[in-house]
């Protein structure tokens, strides 16, 4: 693979239907202190900018959209070798993975644009202005720049979340004054059950009064090991840390409970000091927020 | 993606926010002498402005399935490997259910796009109407004395728009 690196320098932005959301990529460039130079925006495809620019920013339409010129493959196949495409959108719809194609790295961008500041414009452009970073991408390995060009999913990050707020609603209990107990308290309120139970709907009501009905034989079934199963074959512990991604922070909370999955073994019921399940959750609830936020 | 997050993407992105939308202001710089286009003048009321008629269906329905297609109760139902716990599935799902409806104002959020979707409508029936009423009546008179009602039809659209954007992206409990 010619992975020959390129000299960061005219960023060229194509915006077919400008609306401005690619305005703070160009407050990114004016305040690079000459680092980045942006080629003047224009609704209208200026070829000659395209086939010398060092990175191009896409915002084009294909048939599907109803256009009847496929831009974004001209506009593949006719920058230079060694430029960076980074195709964006309002709403990316499942974006392929980076790829190196003719000698031009073609990026999608999986966020929203609109999220994209220009402070993150501008670690887009250093990263791919790096080989390193562009080969991690195309390998799929972490890097600064996963966030933005690789759909990292959470199926199963959600799924043990679910699996972790029923049993934590099975074992909560009204205390004096806040639920509990203490070591589910701090979980708890992450998941807002104290406002779920007396401010919720109707519908609400009936399932929180059904849960306490049953509250014995609820709190048995959630503990067995067999009511986490949701890792199919797989190992939860390698699952879990490809969901998560490249951030670290907070993951390490996870082990406690998925060593007691791994093993096989039952979730221990509420007693003193750190729970499994609540320091888990708590985790797993700022992790899956963060998704939604750069 | 699941089936709603592509039928809304095909909805307000593809549809409303990058075909219908600027069509609506293309029309609004031809009524204003901006533009001249005579294709599109010949063709807007029949082609693309009563584009609306069918997609107002689609939009409600849309809205009206977002809480059942993408509440995060199916995860408790199709991850669930155990043989025993079929009492208790039920109980969980609907519990997850309530709780995610609860914590992302689920009803509020169905009821304004529902609201905003509806106000659009009712323009565009009244705008409908006065065309309809005025059928032999040269088209520019009649579109400059129903200027009022398209310029706030069109700004009821991308209200319509911006709240679809609001919706979750993928099943979620956050």
């Amino acid at each position: 693979m010619n992975t020959a690196p390129v000299q960061p320098n005219v960023v060229c932005i194509i915006d077919t239907r400008t609306r401005g959301f690619l305005d703070p990529l160009v407050v990114a460039c004016n305040t690079s202190g000459g680092k980045f130079t942006v080629s003047p925006k224009d609704r209208h495809i200026e070829w000659s900018a395209v086939s010398v620019a060092w990175a191009l920013v896409c915002h084009v339409f294909d048939k599907s959209d109803g256009e009847s010129l496929d831009q974004w493959e001209q506009l593949q196949s006719r920058a230079r070798p060694g430029a960076v495409l980074i195709r964006v959108s309002t709403e990316p719809k499942d974006p392929p993975t980076p790829t190196y194609s003719d000698g031009r790295y073609v990026l999608h961008l999986c966020v929203s644009t609109r999220e994209v500041k220009a402070e993150q414009w501008f670690e887009i452009l250093n990263g791919i202005g790096r080989v390193s970073v562009l080969q991690d991408l195309l390998s799929g390995h972490a890097c600064t720049l996963a966030k933005y060009f690789i759909l990292r999913r959470t199926e199963h990050l959600v799924a043990l979340a679910i699996r972790c707020q029923c049993y934590l609603a099975a074992y909560a209990e009204r205390r004096e004054k806040a639920w509990g107990p203490a070591p589910l308290s701090a979980a708890l309120a992450e998941m807002e059950w104290d406002q779920f139970i007396e401010r919720g709907s109707a519908a609400a009501e009936r399932v929180s009064a059904t849960l306490l009905n049953q509250k014995d034989s609820i709190r048995e079934k959630v503990r067995r090991s067999d009511w986490w199963a949701i890792f199919g074959t797989g190992d939860p512990v390698d699952i879990c840390r490809r969901e998560w991604g490249d951030e670290p922070s907070g993951r390490d909370a996870l082990n406690p409970l998925l060593e007691l999955l791994v093993a096989h073994r039952d979730i221990p019921k509420p007693s003193d000091g750190e729970h499994p399940v609540a320091k888990a959750f708590v985790s797993l609830h700022e992790r899956l927020a963060r998704r939604r936020d750069l | 993606m699941t089936a709603w997050q592509r039928r809304r993407t095909a909805l307000s992105h593809d549809w409303l926010k990058n075909r219908y939308l600027p069509a609506l202001a293309s029309w609004a710089n031809i009524l204003d002498g901006r533009i001249q286009d005579a294709v599109f003048e010949t063709s807007f009321e029949t082609e693309v402005l009563a584009q609306w008629e069918t997609r107002r269906v689609e939009a409600l329905a849309l809205i009206n399935s977002f809480s059942s297609e993408m509440s995060p109760r199916q995860l408790v139902i199709e991850a669930s490997t155990m043989a025993n716990d079929a009492d208790l599935r039920p109980i969980l799902a609907e519990f997850i259910h309530e709780l995610w409806m609860f914590r992302n104002r689920v009803a509020k959020l169905v009821w304004i796009a529902t609201a905003r979707l509806r106000t659009a409508d009712a323009v565009y029936l009244r705008m409908k109407d006065k065309l309809n009423d005025k059928a032999q009546v040269d088209r520019f008179t009649v579109w400059n004395d129903i200027r009022p009602d398209f310029d706030a039809f069109a700004r009821h659209c991308r209200r319509l728009g911006r709240i679809l954007t609001r919706f979750q992206d993928d099943i979620s409990i956050v």
